[in-house]
């Protein structure tokens, strides 16, 4: 009975922020405001308790058995990060901020050049211009795919060559090859923002069919919703009549 | 004001209202509409399907809850149900906070908890919960896994699971599996994995808005393959025959939400070129 009230009140309180966080697709409104605050201090409470709950067990614990006393430098080093709300101290902030930065940026160079960097150039380098399979022969849509993929590489490069001035002849052949990477770069962002609307979607079926689950919690909190969002409506239009 | 004109400056309000009508009518009443499956998702298939006895699989959950309730879940839940069919080795691990939770929703559902009564805990998987420090964490994690992850999400030495006997490094992982929400996810995996890894084969769940990122990376090899979005996990659960009723709605309810969108690009478009010439601007 208890674990069926658990579950009923977690799917009213489920309910009431979904439908808090869409009621923004209507206007922006308090009880919106409402669930966004909640869902950021949520998230950043639910981060730091389990942050420190890995920081204990890792690093605190060896160091309070004197199984490990070395974890004691990164720990020292992290509680520097407090001196962030000082201003006489602030200095001492920069350290943990300076090693952070450095570790970040050296790592993601010793990996960068390799895989995001020399990887993708041999690979389009690597594309055969006239692509034929053993069993089925020439295969007339990849050989037009890579075609389309070196022609769009190099005209998406020539659009951000500026070294040759446009009057020049050869200039004339950048500006021109440029024009192919700028079709080129909206049919990518084209791409991108179709890709953005189906996750969008995605996630609001994911939240709609969770709502779903139970009627009487959807009915009765959109209701609720419908009264707040109508309250909410009458008060800004007084506020703008007081304007 | 002319019916285009109308048109172009429909109040966003009534789209959104339609978007909740149309896609509820599906989530209340599947619909069965016909889906073909994208030769991604036969690739991503084929290669877990191809991975042999004994393999390691390393599962990023690198989810956020959003994503993991949108798009994602579905992708992890069929994944995790096929590797627990093959006679392979599962490390689960997150390098988000939010993802180490879920690990053991996915574990839950219906299809994965009966594949899972074959499998032992510590044998055949262990979930190995957050590893902190993002990228650097990565980094530690490829070179040392021991060093790294001292315990399991219970707090279980890695020395007490027998499985983990011989996975030391990235180099004992045959496949790694990364559902991503989005960084660190499958960029930061190749810079930090597949560089020490050369032999890694990298398979990725991807949200809908990270596949044109992640496509070049198919291009180049660095990934064998990827599911796009919600469609490439319903995909995936068609070929894997792991559908409910509730899968089959929510797909449904994903057609009709992009019939939708792409009836009003049409109508908007023509609106703005019906209109264009009136405003005084070259058709």
């Amino acid at each position: 009975m208890a674990a069926d009230m658990a579950t009923m009140l977690g799917i009213y309180v489920y309910a009431l922020f979904a439908l808090g966080a869409y009621s923004f697709t209507y206007k922006d409104n308090s009880f919106f405001k409402f669930a966004e605050h909640t869902y950021v201090a949520l998230s950043i409470g639910y981060n730091a308790a389990v942050a420190y709950g890995y920081i204990r067990f890792t690093a605190v614990q060896p160091v309070i058995t004197g199984t490990n006393m070395l974890f004691l430098i990164p720990l020292v080093i992290g509680a520097l990060f407090i001196f962030f709300f000082s201003k006489k101290y602030f200095w001492l902030y920069r350290f943990p901020i300076a090693i952070i930065t450095g570790t970040g940026m050296g790592l993601a160079m010793y990996g960068s050049i390799s895989a995001q960097f020399l990887d993708q150039i041999v690979s389009t380098l690597r594309l055969p211009l006239y692509v034929v399979d053993k069993v089925l022969g020439f295969k007339p849509m990849d050989t037009l795919n890579n075609w389309l993929i070196i022609i769009m590489v190099i005209g998406t490069l020539a659009y951000f060559f500026f070294s040759i001035p446009p009057e020049t002849a050869l200039g004339a052949v950048t500006n021109k090859l440029g024009i192919i990477g700028r079709w080129t770069m909206m049919v990518a962002f084209g791409s991108a923002f179709g890709n953005t609307v189906m996750t969008r979607m995605n996630l609001f079926i994911g939240v709609y069919k969770n709502l779903l689950r139970d009627y009487t919690s959807f009915l009765g909190l959109a209701a609720l919703i419908l009264v707040v969002a109508t309250l909410e409506g009458q008060r800004a239009k007084k506020a703008e009549q007081k304007a | 004001m002319s019916f285009w004109k109308k048109l172009e400056s429909v109040d966003v309000r009534v789209i959104y209202l339609i978007l909740w009508i149309g896609i509820g009518i599906p989530l209340l009443t599947p619909l069965y509409l016909p889906l073909s499956i994208s030769p991604d998702t036969v690739v991503y298939h084929k290669a877990v399907e191809a991975l042999p006895a004994g393999a390691v699989v390393a599962f990023g959950m690198d989810v956020s809850p959003a994503g993991y309730g949108g798009e994602l879940g579905p992708q992890a839940r069929a994944t995790a149900y096929h590797l627990f069919t093959k006679p392979v080795k599962v490390v689960f691990l997150s390098f988000w906070e939010t993802g180490a939770p879920l690990i053991q929703d996915v574990w839950k559902n219906v299809f994965v908890a009966k594949a899972l009564q074959n499998k032992k805990y510590g044998e055949d998987y262990v979930n190995l919960h957050w590893i902190p420090g993002t990228e650097t964490g990565m980094a530690a994690f490829a070179e040392d896994i021991w060093k790294t992850v001292p315990a399991d999400y219970k707090g279980t030495k890695l020395a007490d699971l027998p499985m983990m006997a011989n996975i030391k490094s990235v180099n004992d992982i045959t496949m790694l599996i990364v559902i991503e929400t989005g960084t660190p996810g499958g960029p930061e995996y190749l810079r930090q994995w597949q560089t020490r890894n050369k032999n890694l084969k990298v398979l990725v769940g991807s949200l809908g808005v990270s596949v044109p990122a992640n496509i070049a990376y198919i291009a180049s090899g660095q990934y064998v393959g990827i599911l796009r979005g919600g469609r490439g996990a319903t995909e995936y659960q068609r070929i894997l025959n792991i559908v409910t009723p509730t899968d089959v709605q929510g797909a449904d309810a994903m057609t009709v939400s992009h019939a939708v969108v792409l009836v009003f690009l049409v109508l908007g478009n023509i609106g703005y070129l019906a209109t264009k010439g009136k405003r005084g601007e070259k058709k």
